[in-house]
């Protein structure tokens, strides 16, 4: 292992989750975290457990997203479990994810806050009938949703003005009118917006800019 | 650990009826006192045979079948020896258990209440052994020596199942009864345990005493390395010896000797021979890490160790979920 913080994580990892294996796997990109995700309720009640793969980029890291798939496969393979065939959980929207990555994450972070919720979830959803807290909608539409939920952004036009802007890293300064139009200093406007699209990869601000282009035409 | 909410209810029944909670009048004793009848109602509970419902769910996970009749003194499978002046070889884990800080409840409670708490504690380290196939030896003072092992059982077996009984009760002492003990303002009550395997060869059975006044018990140096390795272990700590560890394969990441923690290299073994090269090392046993990775444990999200248990009682809420489910949005953006 030659990433010294990979390392030092992954060993706090297995000794707070050691019902996990680590598996470095020297020629391959990617190492594996294989074991059991126990859920457990705020009470302290013991439900299920699902077998997981956690594969994480080992020269990327902290800098990456980690891939989970399920094993255990007893998540029915179908869109509305948000599940690929081959057992890959989308566990947030991808921008949300992008985001996490770009700062830097923890494994052990990780895990808690976006792994466990996502079962616990599922759990939930298995026994209730639906998810605890709505999902996103599926493939652009959840985009869509997600400016509108997130980033307070619903006017086409102006999404387009803001990630044109972004893409061509042409933001004016904080005490200047905002990209989006409005007669208002970006700093009283978008400018946390443009602060949290400008931390996403290009090519997801091309795809969003391209994706709401189309919605226009 | 939700297990052992019986036992804890009965401690804090005991707490919430002693006589420092009655009215006093001027500097002389409390004028009203818990009842018999009150007293009597708490001690049926604190005394009961059988393991209580709360623990009852969890040892169905772990399928031994309890054995109530045992006496003290008189292991099952040596009870021929009993008066007898024959003695026998037979392989054996020793396990002594002993409470810390018990005395310090005088500074707080009525002699009656201390004898229902402590009365509470070591029923639930009674039951805890027993539903781990352990037998219970003698009771000294808050303190319990278990065997474990006899001759139906293997020795790898009897070792894990050692570790597994001292474990879950560690577990409950150093979390349940600390988390309540310091919400009544009580010094810290806990307890350290010391574990040894005697080989075959190494133990011998036989009748000690005479008449009634005797016991079925072993002479091995193991059995007294137990109890002295009791004493080198930390507070809510468990100290193995070398052959304990010999049992458990693969699992290097357990045990570290006592030395290691202490500093001090004089404490790295419990016993030395000299003339016959004999150095047996003390072991830390890292029992949190141990029970995390057994199969009737659950590791909640943040790590913590859960039993698996049915839930008669209570039947499960998905309400209690929905505070970490909710944390979570999915999306789906596979073609």
């Amino acid at each position: 292992m030659t990433n010294s913080l990979l390392e030092k994580n992954i060993n706090s990892f297995l000794n707070t989750y050691p019902k996990f294996k680590y598996y470095e796997r020297p020629k391959k990109k990617c190492s594996i975290l294989k074991g059991l995700i126990d859920i457990c309720d705020v009470d302290g009640n013991y439900w299920d457990s699902f077998k997981i793969e956690i594969f994480i980029e080992k020269q990327k890291y902290p800098y990456c997203v980690p891939i989970v798939k399920e094993t255990s496969t007893k998540i029915e393979r179908i869109d509305e479990w948000h599940i690929s065939e081959d057992g890959f959980c989308c566990l947030d929207i991808d921008h949300e994810l992008e985001f996490m990555s770009k700062r830097g994450i923890n494994i052990i972070t990780f895990y808690q806050e976006k792994v466990y919720p996502f079962f616990t979830n599922v759990l939930y959803k298995m026994k209730n009938g639906k998810y605890a807290n709505e999902e996103y909608m599926h493939h652009f539409d959840g985009v869509i949703q997600f400016y509108e939920e997130r980033l307070k952004l619903n006017d086409v036009s102006v999404i387009i003005k803001i990630l044109t802007s972004v893409k061509n890293n042409d933001i004016p300064g904080r005490n200047q009118f905002c990209v989006c139009g409005k007669e208002i200093k970006i700093k009283n406007c978008h400018l946390g917006t443009l602060g949290f699209l400008k931390s996403l990869p290009k090519d997801r601000i091309q795809r969003d800019l391209d994706g709401f282009n189309n919605l226009n035409n | 650990m939700n297990i052992y909410k019986d036992y804890m209810d009965v401690i804090k029944e005991a707490v919430s009826s002693d006589s420092s909670n009655y009215i006093r009048e001027g500097l002389g004793q409390p004028v009203i006192q818990r009842s018999k009848e009150q007293f009597n109602n708490i001690y049926f509970k604190a005394s009961q045979k059988d393991i209580a419902d709360s623990l009852k769910s969890f040892s169905s996970q772990i399928g031994t079948t309890i054995n109530y009749e045992q006496q003290l003194g008189l292991h099952p499978d040596f009870g021929h020896l009993k008066n007898s002046n024959s003695t026998e070889e037979h392989y054996i884990v020793s396990a002594f258990i002993d409470i810390k800080g018990s005395t310090n409840l005088f500074k707080k409670f009525d002699k009656e209440t201390i004898f229902l708490i402590t009365n509470a504690i070591q029923r639930a380290g009674i039951h805890t052994a027993l539903i781990f196939g352990g037998y219970i030896h003698r009771l000294q003072g808050d303190g319990i020596f278990v065997y474990f092992g006899g001759k139906n059982m293997s020795r790898e077996k009897a070792v894990l199942q050692a570790l597994q009984a001292v474990s879950v009760y560690t577990h409950f002492v150093k979390n349940d009864l600390k988390e309540y003990f310091n919400s009544q303002g009580i010094e810290n009550i806990s307890i350290r345990t010391g574990i040894d395997l005697g080989h075959t060869e190494d133990v011998l059975w036989g009748n000690a005493g005479i008449g009634e006044i005797s016991e079925v018990t072993t002479c091995s140096l193991h059995t007294s390395l137990a109890s002295k390795m009791q004493s080198s272990a930390q507070t809510n700590g468990i100290v193995v010896g070398e052959f304990v560890k010999s049992e458990l394969e693969n699992n290097d990441d357990l045990f570290k000797p006592v030395s290691r923690r202490t500093g001090n290299e004089n404490d790295r073994y419990i016993y030395r021979i000299a003339d016959r090269n004999f150095n047996y090392t003390q072991y830390d046993f890292n029992w949190e890490l141990f029970l995390k990775k057994q199969p009737f444990i659950a590791v909640d999200q943040f790590g913590n160790a859960i039993p698996k248990a049915n839930n008669i009682l209570e039947p499960l809420t998905v309400s209690s979920l929905k505070p970490i489910a909710k944390l979570s949005k999915p999306y789906f953006s596979y073609d």
